[in-house]
């Protein structure tokens, strides 16, 4: 008899059953994967960060390194020679008084002199010097501690300094940037510690990121085109409502929506169960029925009718009424 | 006879694991066929067999990482599908325990050709006509081959359930068959 073989005919027929797929299936599938990892090994020509970014980030990261040495050097500086920093100082405004006009020029000549940055800070003392050397002194010692939160000239002349050192002490090490450069020195100078700091972690990680910024801003900044070119402008009034809704609770058609392509101004709909009672009332489109009778208890699976008056954009009244099906 | 057909499977997991797009499809299409016969023997529905397909590939893709290269990948995918199946008849309330209905029986005989010889489609149209929670128990326990304890935990259904669905659904499957030959 056959029931012996019941299992055995299915089980041959579909152990290695194949069905046709559809094409489309797979471009789904694409759409939800996440995009194609190729480009991140650094080996790829496309991670290479092209010209003017590759510059940038090189720059800035010797920048801030520089900076930091420099911050560091100063404070640790002032901070072991209180008493002799003011005397140096009056020498060197003598001896340099002309010098700060041209901060690259500044850079030049100060850099043979010095290892540890004592001389550009005082060259950009010079600039506050024409003040008065007492008050050069003055922001010397408001310098020292390092958490000081310097005032608008000081921090012109720190990330005077600043720029001023950052070709010459390039190979100072970068570990303190981060902490140190941002507590001294002014907002154009945090900006740019904070770009470099980016463009640190990006180089750290990924190349290719560095050129992500644009790659991903070409194409949102292209979005809003494309929504731009719908205007619609037919005056013609529509509404639909649904013959069938499945309040199931998956997100899908759950409520019952009657769509309209334009705003109306009064709206009124009532569903009624086959029996003619009054099942559900709502004066809001949006409000919309989830399936649920007047109790709270959710409606069985049937065929309800709704009755929907409505006015519209140019005061017309328009009466619906129609039939449902309620699926779960 | 498996060892080429397993190293060739290493090999295209690896290029994908790297995100190779190509080799993607190329495992793809290489097995989805098949996968999509086991989804149509799940799903009540060529529609819903795709989506089933489609949620099941995603799944593998996203881990493939964690395929350990032991067994086969047909047999390991295959087993995502499965359970992807399953997952998607769970949340679609299609599942084996809310089935009881006795009356759908009577629609059940129409519409087939009598012929000592059954191909897989007519078969396939057989399975579809059990209801959904028969077909699932059916089709893990004679196909998939599963013990009715791991389909209940599958399931969460009692192993009894599972047994007394599998009696039912091959009952039903029976009857179908001789009413056919007759």
């Amino acid at each position: 008899m056959r029931e012996q073989n019941i299992e055995k005919l299915f089980k041959d027929t579909f152990s290695n059953f194949e069905a046709d797929v559809n094409p489309s299936v797979w471009s789904n599938i694409e759409q939800g994967l996440p995009a194609s990892p190729q480009h991140i090994p650094g080996s790829s020509p496309v991670a290479k960060p092209s010209g003017f970014f590759g510059k940038i980030s090189l720059n800035t990261i010797v920048l801030v390194a520089a900076i930091s040495a420099t911050i560091i050097g100063t404070t640790l500086y002032f901070s072991s020679q209180k008493p002799t920093s003011q005397n140096i100082l009056a020498q060197q405004v003598q001896a340099q008084p002309q010098v700060m006009k041209d901060n690259s020029i500044a850079v030049s000549k100060a850099a043979p002199v010095t290892s540890l940055s004592n001389a550009p800070v005082g060259g950009s003392k010079n600039v506050a010097e024409k003040q008065t050397a007492a008050k050069a002194k003055e922001k010397v010692y408001l310098n020292q501690p390092p958490r000081q939160a310097p005032s608008e000239a000081k921090t012109e002349n720190v990330s005077n300094a600043n720029s001023v050192q950052v070709s010459v002490e390039k190979p100072s090490s970068p570990e303190p940037v981060n902490v140190v450069a941002p507590q001294h020195t002014s907002s154009s100078l945090q900006k740019m510690a904070i770009e470099n700091n980016q463009q640190q972690a990006s180089k750290t990680s990924a190349l290719p990121s560095v050129e992500n910024p644009v790659a991903t801003a070409a194409p949102s900044n292209k979005v809003p085109a494309t929504h731009e070119a719908t205007p619609g402008s037919e005056e013609q009034f529509h509404f639909f409502v649904p013959n069938v809704f499945t309040p199931n609770g998956d997100g899908l058609n759950d409520n019952l929506k009657p769509v309209s392509n334009y705003n109306v101004k009064e709206y009124e709909l009532t569903i009624f169960d086959r029996y003619g009672f009054e099942i559900f009332k709502s004066k809001d489109i949006d409000f919309s029925w989830d399936g649920k009778l007047k109790n709270g208890e959710e409606a069985t699976e049937a065929v309800y009718v709704y009755i929907i008056k409505l006015v519209d954009f140019n005061d017309e009244e328009h009466n619906y009424m129609g039939y449902v099906a309620l699926l779960k | 006879m498996n060892e080429p057909v397993h190293m060739v499977d290493e090999e295209l997991i690896r290029s994908c694991l790297s995100g190779d797009r190509n080799a993607q499809k190329v495992l793809f299409d290489k097995y989805t066929r098949r996968m999509m016969g086991i989804c149509m023997r799940y799903a009540p529905s060529r529609e819903e067999a795709e989506d089933m397909l489609q949620e099941g590939w995603i799944k593998v893709f996203r881990n493939l990482h964690s395929f350990r290269f032991e067994g086969s990948a047909e047999g390991w995918i295959k087993r995502i599908m499965v359970n992807t199946c399953l997952e998607t008849l769970r949340k679609n309330k299609k599942m084996a325990n809310q089935v009881e209905l006795d009356d759908v029986y009577e629609s059940v005989y129409t519409e087939i050709n009598s012929a000592d010889f059954m191909s897989a489609k007519e078969l396939l149209k057989l399975i579809h006509k059990l209801p959904s929670g028969y077909r699932t128990v059916f089709n893990l326990f004679a196909i998939e081959g599963y013990s009715h304890k791991e389909i209940a935990a599958m399931l969460s259904i009692t192993e009894n359930t599972s047994k007394s669905q599998y009696s039912r659904a091959r009952m039903h499957l029976q009857r179908m068959l001789l009413l056919e030959n007759a």
